[in-house]
């Protein structure tokens, strides 16, 4: 038997035991009101905290407004305390699922967490950057009503997800995602997805250098081929020996420059740091001002433009080559009477080789691509001019390893700038 | 829009998978309308056939969606804003299979171009930024149906004005051309056709739109200039 | 329910003795003011 029960019991004794001597002594009627009365106070004290406590269970605080007296303070006091433990546990709880939703959107990968219906449960904002959702207002959708490809579709709706899907959004931004799809307790998705345009872009970029170069020497090597051929099959005259044999020279020789420029190219990318020799600017303009006249022949004005200041440091031969294709380009691709501009001079952060030329100019599109290998901007015109498609490459990577930046600005039909922004730390005599 | 549930669980079910197919129709035509785009740009007249093909399967969901539509009506004789949602679709699914078909125009206008030897691109003169802002607009009344954002629905009726004149600039600066040089009339007249096509894809995704703000506020606002509140 | 809007050129919808809303019956069924009688007639409630 419970002790409240008891204690209620005793107490009901205790009253009878005061009541009984006063019903004896006094009067009859006089011992069962103090009895009575004994009765009252106590179902007084309990009401009161049965009020209490019925006023405390409609809207749980836990402060100190719940107190109790007698048995009553225990229980409230267990209940207070019950309360507010379950309360901390909650909190820990939540803290603990923000900690692990912070873990979540610090991942450089948008993740997804899908339900039974393919409905969106969470997301972070990676993802939410990748698929345009907002997981403000989008919880609950299904997925496929907000990232609509089909192949997305139907990558849901399979059953097998061992390999990721490559989606392309190939809109205003280039964008390639990976997303795979991983099944996790039990009937719930989640979804990661990868960004992998800079991976899918230098795949590409690889599989088309390949590809140009077989072709870049398969066409001489047809053509050298075919007058071989020509010629051990049919007897032809002497002078038109000759033409076939310049012929073949000229499709060896280009043949030799693309790899020579191959070579070049990959010697730059694996050969030392250049060293710190002080390249005299104003002979090397000389030189290049000479180059130019002679390749131009008259046809053009070389201007120089130069305060005879500052030299370069770093390696003569690659600096030499790379100024020189800038130079050669800007004449090759001027009409003839146009200006081609040498020029060299302080910068803010440094110095400044520049090539500006009146020339046909380059379309705005081309020029972020201008120095990608074997990149040409009009194929015919440039393979006749003698190129290679490999020049500005190789300028890119000489400036590159003289920590310089080439800078391209063109207008088509107007003319084009080429400049090699030098850092301080590549000059001296300024 | 009432987000809580139905005393009937199948139907708040039906309701759903009906929207799901809405977009999913719509993923298509979005498709439809990029490879046009990139038909323009690359010449890749292959992407015609692939638009077609999509067609196929767009008007079969429109027929589809158009039969689950009147399944609902018989079966549940929806009211309010359930009736709103049911009839909306059925008008936004016409629009999206016309809109299809407006990216099939384009892809064979490209093809004729480039069958004739010409590029489009020479004429420059804006088309493919006329088309991406076409397809931003499907893209985005495609999304404002399916959040029943009210907000978006009005940026998109509001972005069509400015893709009706972009589009008459188009028209007049070909016309031009057209009188300047007559040897690009043929050509000239294909880039019309591909602008026009263009144009309506515009006006589908404004119709789209203006269905959305129907279906959310009950307020029918074609023909008019408003937008919504 | 169906009914009442086939006989009825005016619909009043209450709720416990309270009148919810009152108009044609076009617009109590296509589109409703309060988001009560919408509950109701729609079968989200009751």
């Amino acid at each position: 038997m419970s002790a409240q029960i008891i204690r209620a019991i005793l107490l009901a004794l205790l009253t009878a035991c005061i009541a009984l001597p006063v019903g004896v002594f006094v009067a009859q009627w006089a011992g069962w009101t103090v009895f009575c009365c004994g009765l009252a106070l106590q179902m007084a004290f309990h009401f009161r905290n049965f009020a209490r406590l019925d006023r405390w269970s409609k809207s749980p605080v836990v402060d100190s407004s719940l107190e109790g007296e007698g048995a009553w303070d225990g229980i409230f006091g267990r209940l207070y305390r019950h309360e507010k433990d379950l309360r901390q546990q909650i909190a820990d709880r939540d803290a603990e699922i923000v900690r692990i939703i912070a873990a979540i959107q610090a991942l450089n990968d948008g993740v997804v967490l899908l339900d039974l219906g393919n409905q969106i449960v969470f997301c972070n904002t990676m993802a939410e950057t990748q698929l345009g959702i907002a997981l403000r207002t989008d919880k609950g959708q299904p997925i496929v009503n907000l990232v609509r490809q089909p192949e997305f579709i139907s990558y849901l709706g399979q059953e097998d997800f061992t390999r990721p899907l490559i989606l392309r959004f190939d809109r205003k931004e280039d964008h390639v995602l990976s997303i795979l799809v991983i099944p996790y307790a039990g009937n719930r998705r989640l979804m990661q997805v990868k960004d992998v345009t800079q991976t899918d872009r230098l795949d590409r970029m690889r599989r088309d250098f390949v590809a140009n170069v077989s072709h870049e020497l398969r066409t001489p090597l047809t053509v050298l081929s075919g007058f071989l051929e020509t010629l051990q099959e049919i007897e032809v005259d002497p002078s038109t020996q000759e033409h076939y044999l310049a012929l073949m020279t000229e499709q060896a020789k280009r043949m030799e420059s693309i790899v020579q420029d191959l070579l070049t190219l990959s010697s730059i990318e694996s050969a030392p740091p250049p060293t710190n020799d002080v390249v005299d600017m104003a002979s090397l303009i000389d030189k290049l001002r000479r180059d130019a006249e002679a390749l131009s022949a008259g046809r053009h004005t070389i201007v120089v433009e130069s305060d005879g200041l500052g030299d370069v440091r770093g390696n003569e031969p690659e600096l030499v080559s790379a100024f020189g294709n800038l130079v050669a380009n800007a004449v090759r691709y001027t009409p003839t009477g146009g200006t081609v501009r040498i020029i060299w001079k302080a910068s803010p952060s440094g110095a400044e080789f520049a090539v500006e030329d009146t020339g046909i100019g380059i379309d705005a599109k081309h020029i972020p691509r201008l120095t990608e290998r074997f990149y040409r901007v009009d194929r015919g015109r440039s393979r006749d001019a003698g190129g290679t498609g490999l020049g500005l490459a190789i300028v890119k990577h000489s400036l590159n390893r003289h920590q310089a930046q080439l800078e391209v600005k063109s207008s088509l039909g107007k003319g084009s700038r080429f400049a090699a922004l030098f850092p301080a730390s590549r000059v001296t005599g300024l | 829009m009432n987000e809580s549930q139905h005393l009937s669980s199948q139907f708040d079910e039906d309701l759903a998978r009906l929207r799901t197919h809405v977009l999913q129709m719509g993923g298509l035509v979005e498709t439809q309308v990029s490879s046009a785009i990139d038909a323009y740009s690359t010449g890749e007249v292959a992407s015609v056939k692939t638009i077609v093909d999509t067609d196929r399967k767009v008007n079969e969901l429109e027929k589809a969606i158009d039969d689950d539509c009147a399944h609902i009506i018989a079966k549940r004789q929806p009211t309010a804003s359930d009736l709103r949602l049911v009839l909306g679709i059925s008008k936004i699914v016409t629009d999206l299979e016309r809109a299809g078909d407006e990216a099939k125009k384009i892809a064979k206008g490209v093809r004729r171009i480039y069958e004739n030897g010409q590029m489009p691109s020479q004429y420059g003169v804006g088309i493919r930024h006329l088309a991406e802002a076409a397809l931003a607009m499907i893209r985005q009344a495609l999304d404002a149906f399916a959040r029943l954002d009210t907000e978006q629905a009005s940026t998109v009726i509001r972005a069509d004005s400015e893709v009706d004149v972009e589009f008459k600039s188009i028209i007049r600066q070909l016309i031009t051309h057209m009188m300047e040089d007559p040897r690009t009339i043929t050509t000239s007249i294909d880039i019309i056709t591909i602008a026009r096509a263009i144009e309506r894809i515009g006006d589908h995704a404004k119709n789209v739109s203006e269905q959305v703000i129907y279906v959310v506020e009950g307020r029918d606002i074609r023909h008019t200039k408003e937008v919504a509140k | 329910m169906q009914q009442a809007a086939r006989v009825s050129d005016y619909t009043a919808y209450m709720y416990l003795g309270e009148m919810i809303e009152f108009g044609k019956t076009d617009e109590i069924f296509i589109k409703p003011k309060d988001k009560r009688t919408e509950d109701y007639i729609t079968g989200r409630m009751g």
